[in-house]
C-alpha cells in the first residue's frame, strides 16, 4: 500500500494539467464567445442597415404621394423582426409622417439630429439598443429620413446561451482532461513513485541487494535514474562487501596479532626460564663454589696451607672467568652487540660463529653478494627469527651442519637458514594458540606478516629450508629494544625489553 | 404655383392649389414609371388636354427646368390629337371626354401614360385617374389616385409596385 504523500508529483501532475486545461478553455471559450458576439452584433447592424434601406425605399411613393397609411403598412412589416421596437418615417420637413411600435407604450424617437449612420447605446457585450438612422433620397433629392432602433435582446439572450455552452464546455472539457490527465500522469508518476518507494524501503532496510524494477525501456529520464539507481546500488553493494572484507581480515589480523602477543609472551617466559634455568645451573652454581673458595682462603683456617690457599683463589677465579663467560654468550644470545654495531650481516655472522663454537654444529654464513643494511628495527626483527630458527635447527634437526644465506629479491631482504637434518613434517610449523610445539615457525610466520613479509618452508630427509622475505620499506614500529653500551658492565646486565 | 403646396392634404383654398397639387402628382408619377429610353436631349413631353387650367399649373415644370430620366419637360396644352401622338404623359381633362376614346385608340401600344381627373376615366383607357378622397374622420380631403393596370400593359412602361401600394388599383 502507497504511503499517501501530500506533495505528491502525482497530485501536483494532476493538478497542473487540470489548471492548463481549464485555462486554455476559459481562454478559447472566451475569445470565442466575444468573437461571436462581436459578430452577431456586427451582422445584426448590417440587417437593420440593409431593413433601413429597404423599408425606406419601400415607402417613398408613401412620402411623395401623402399616403402616411401605406408608409406605416411597410413599417410594420418589422413585426416580424422581433428585436425591432421602433421604426419611424420622417417626412422632409422633419415631421413625423408614420411609425411602428412593437410595444404600444414604447416613446416614439424624436427626430435625430445627427448624421445617417449606426448608433450603438451598449457597446460592450450587445446590451442596449442599437440605431440606424437613414436619410431617403428620391432623384437625388432628400424626401425624408427613416429610423429604427432595435433592442439586443438577441446579443443579450445570445450571451446569456454562449455563456450556459461554455460554462458546459467547460465543465466537460475539464471533466475529460482532469480524467485523460488523471490517466496519462500515471505513465509518468507511477515509475517515479515507485522509484521514491523502492528507494524509501531500501534506505529503512539498509538491504542494498533489493533492485529498483526498471520500467519498459523507454529512453527517458525514469529509465536513467532507475538504471543510475540500481547501478548506484551495486557499487554501494560492492563496497559492502568489499568493507565486510576488510572487517573480516581486520578481525584475522587482529587474532593473529592477539596470537602473536600470545605467542610472543610464551616465548619470552620461555626465553627467560632458559635463562633462568642456565643461570641457576650453571652461572650462579659456579658463583657459589667460586664464593665457597674464596670465603674458605678468607677464613684461613690453620689447617690449611698456603698451597691450599692459592689453590682454592685460582679455583674460584677460574669459575668466575667462566661465569664471566656465560654470561657474555647469555647476553650475546639476547642481544648481539654487533647488530647495532656492525648490523644484520655482521650479527648473523657472529650467530653463526657462536652456534658453531657452542654447539658443535657447524654453521656458515653466506653472502654471495652485499645487500642493502636495512633499517635496525628490521634487522632487529630479521635477527630474532634467525635466531629462532638457527636455535630450532640445533634442538630438532640433528643436524651436522647449516648455513645462514642472505640475499636480495622483489625489493626486500631473504635470510634463508638451511641445514642437513632430520627435516620435520609441515604440519608441525602452526602450531595451536599458546602451544610451545611448532618450533617456534608460527611466531616467526606471523612476525614476517606483520612486516609484510612471507616464510616459506622446505622439509625433507635430506634437511630442512627456511626462506624469510620482508621488504625493504616494511612498517616496523619503534623496537621496545634500545641500544645497549657494549661494554664489560652491560654485557652482564639483561636485555630492556 | 410652387409644388411644394402640392404635399398633404388638400390646402383649404381654392381650386388653383388643388390644379398645382394634381399637377405635382403628375410630376411625381414620373418619379415612379420608367419609360423606354430616349436620348437625352430628347424632351419629356408631357401633354395636356381638355384642361387649360392643369396645362398651365404644369407649365410651371417646365420654368423649373424640371427633368425626367436627365430629359427636361416640356409642357404641351393643344386639342390636336396629332399633338399628343409624340407625348409621354397625356393629361386629359374633362372637357376632352367625348375624344377619350379616340385618344386612348391612338395611344395603344405606344409608351403614354394617360391621366385624367375625371371620374370614369379609369377603366375607359386611361391609366391613372386623379380623384379626391376624404379622410377617416371626413373632415378633410385628400388627393389619390386610382390605377387601371390593364391601361397600362402593353404600353412598354415600367410602375413601381410602390406606385400601385399608395394608389388605388383598379380591378
Amino acid at each position: 500500500m502507497r504511503r499517501p504523500r501530500p506533495n505528491s508529483i502525482r497530485w501536483r501532475l494532476f493538478g497542473l494539467a487540470g489548471a492548463i486545461s481549464a485555462l486554455t478553455v476559459a481562454i478559447a471559450g472566451t475569445l470565442f464567445i466575444l468573437n461571436d458576439l462581436s459578430m452577431l452584433r456586427r451582422q445584426m447592424v448590417r440587417d437593420l442597415e440593409v431593413l433601413a434601406v429597404v423599408i425606406g425605399d419601400n415607402c417613398l411613393a408613401a412620402l411623395e404621394f401623402d399616403a402616411p397609411q401605406t408608409a406605416e403598412r411597410n413599417l410594420a412589416s418589422l413585426r416580424r423582426e422581433y428585436q425591432i421596437r421602433v421604426a419611424a418615417l420622417f417626412d422632409a420637413g422633419g415631421r413625423l409622417f408614420a411609425a411602428y411600435r412593437r410595444d404600444a407604450d414604447q416613446p416614439l424617437p424624436a427626430l435625430p439630429r445627427h448624421e445617417d449612420g449606426v448608433v450603438v447605446v451598449t457597446p460592450l457585450l450587445g446590451l442596449g439598443r442599437v440605431e440606424v438612422l437613414r436619410t431617403l433620397h428620391l432623384d437625388g433629392q432628400p424626401i425624408g429620413r427613416i429610423i429604427i432602433q432595435a433592442s439586443t435582446d438577441e446579443l443579450a439572450a445570445q450571451r446569456h446561451r454562449y455563456a450556459l455552452i461554455a460554462a458546459g464546455l467547460l465543465a466537460t472539457t475539464l471533466t475529460l482532461s482532469l480524467l485523460l490527465a488523471w490517466r496519462m500522469q500515471r505513465r509518468i508518476s507511477e515509475p517515479i513513485l515507485g522509484l521514491a518507494d523502492k528507494t524509501e524501503e531500501i534506505s529503512k532496510e539498509g538491504d542494498y541487494r533489493m533492485r529498483i524494477s526498471e520500467p519498459p525501456s523507454s529512453f527517458d529520464e525514469i529509465e536513467t535514474l532507475a538504471k543510475g539507481l540500481n547501478q548506484l546500488l551495486t557499487t554501494i553493494q560492492e563496497r559492502e562487501a568489499e568493507l565486510e572484507s576488510h572487517a573480516v581480515a581486520l578481525d584475522s589480523a587482529n587474532g593473529r596479532l592477539r596470537s602473536l602477543a600470545t605467542e610472543i609472551s610464551l616465548v619470552e617466559e620461555r626465553e627467560r626460564k632458559r635463562l633462568a634455568t642456565e643461570l641457576h645451573d650453571s652461572a650462579m652454581q659456579k658463583l657459589a663454589i667460586a664464593r665457597l673458595q674464596i670465603e674458605g682462603v678468607a677464613e684461613r683456617p690453620a689447617s690449611a696451607t698456603e698451597a691450599a690457599h692459592d689453590e682454592r683463589l685460582d679455583v674460584g677465579l677460574a669459575l668466575i672467568r667462566e661465569v664471566l663467560g656465560e654470561l657474555r654468550s647469555l647476553q650475546f644470545e639476547l642481544s648481539p652487540p654487533s647488530l647495532y654495531l656492525g648490523g644484520l650481516p655482521q650479527a648473523l655472522q657472529s650467530l653463526a660463529a657462536h652456534i658453531t663454537a657452542r654447539c658443535g654444529i657447524a654453521i656458515d654464513y653466506v653472502e654471495p653478494y652485499a645487500v642493502p643494511e636495512p633499517p635496525l628495527e628490521l634487522a632487529v626483527v630479521l635477527y630474532q627469527c634467525a635466531r629462532e630458527l638457527v636455535y630450532n635447527v640445533v634442538k630438532h634437526a640433528r643436524a651436522r651442519k647449516g648455513v645462514i644465506l642472505v640475499s636480495s629479491s622483489d625489493g626486500g631482504l631473504d635470510v634463508e637458514v638451511r641445514d642437513d637434518g632430520q627435516g620435520f613434517q609441515m604440519d608441525a610449523a602452526p602450531p595451536p594458540y599458546g602451544g610451545s610445539g611448532g618450533y617456534g615457525l608460527y611466531s616467526v610466520r606471523e612476525r614476517l606478516a606483520v612486516l609484510g613479509g612471507g616464510l616459506s618452508v622446505e622439509s625433507g630427509a635430506q634437511g630442512s629450508r627456511v626462506i624469510m622475505h620482508v621488504p625493504m620499506d616494511a612498517p616496523v614500529s619503534t623496537p621496545s629494544h634500545t641500544d645497549p653500551q657494549v661494554t664489560e658492565d652491560t654485557a652482564l646486565r639483561p636485555l630492556k625489553r | 404655383m410652387s409644388l411644394a403646396l402640392a404635399f398633404g392634404p388638400l390646402p383649404a383654398g381654392g381650386d388653383d392649389n388643388l390644379i398645382a397639387l394634381k399637377a405635382a402628382f403628375v410630376y411625381k408619377f414620373t418619379r415612379f414609371i420608367d419609360w423606354p429610353v430616349a436620348p437625352a436631349d430628347r424632351p419629356f413631353i408631357i401633354a395636356v388636354i381638355g384642361d387649360p387650367a392643369m396645362h398651365a399649373a404644369l407649365a410651371a415644370l417646365e420654368e423649373g427646368s424640371r427633368e425626367v430620366a436627365g430629359r427636361p419637360i416640356r409642357v404641351r396644352g393643344s386639342c390636336d390629337l396629332d399633338a399628343a401622338d409624340a407625348c409621354q404623359i397625356l393629361f386629359i381633362g374633362a372637357a376632352a371626354e367625348d375624344r377619350l376614346a379616340d385618344m386612348v385608340r391612338r395611344a395603344a401600344g405606344r409608351p403614354v401614360l394617360l391621366v385624367g381627373d375625371t371620374s370614369g376615366f379609369a377603366g375607359r383607357g386611361v391609366a391613372i385617374e386623379l380623384f379626391r378622397k376624404p379622410d377617416i374622420l371626413g373632415k378633410r380631403e385628400q388627393l389619390r389616385f386610382r390605377i387601371d393596370p390593364k391601361a397600362l400593359s402593353g404600353r412598354g412602361l415600367t410602375v413601381s409596385a410602390q406606385l400601385y401600394e399608395v394608389g388605388e388599383v383598379l380591378r
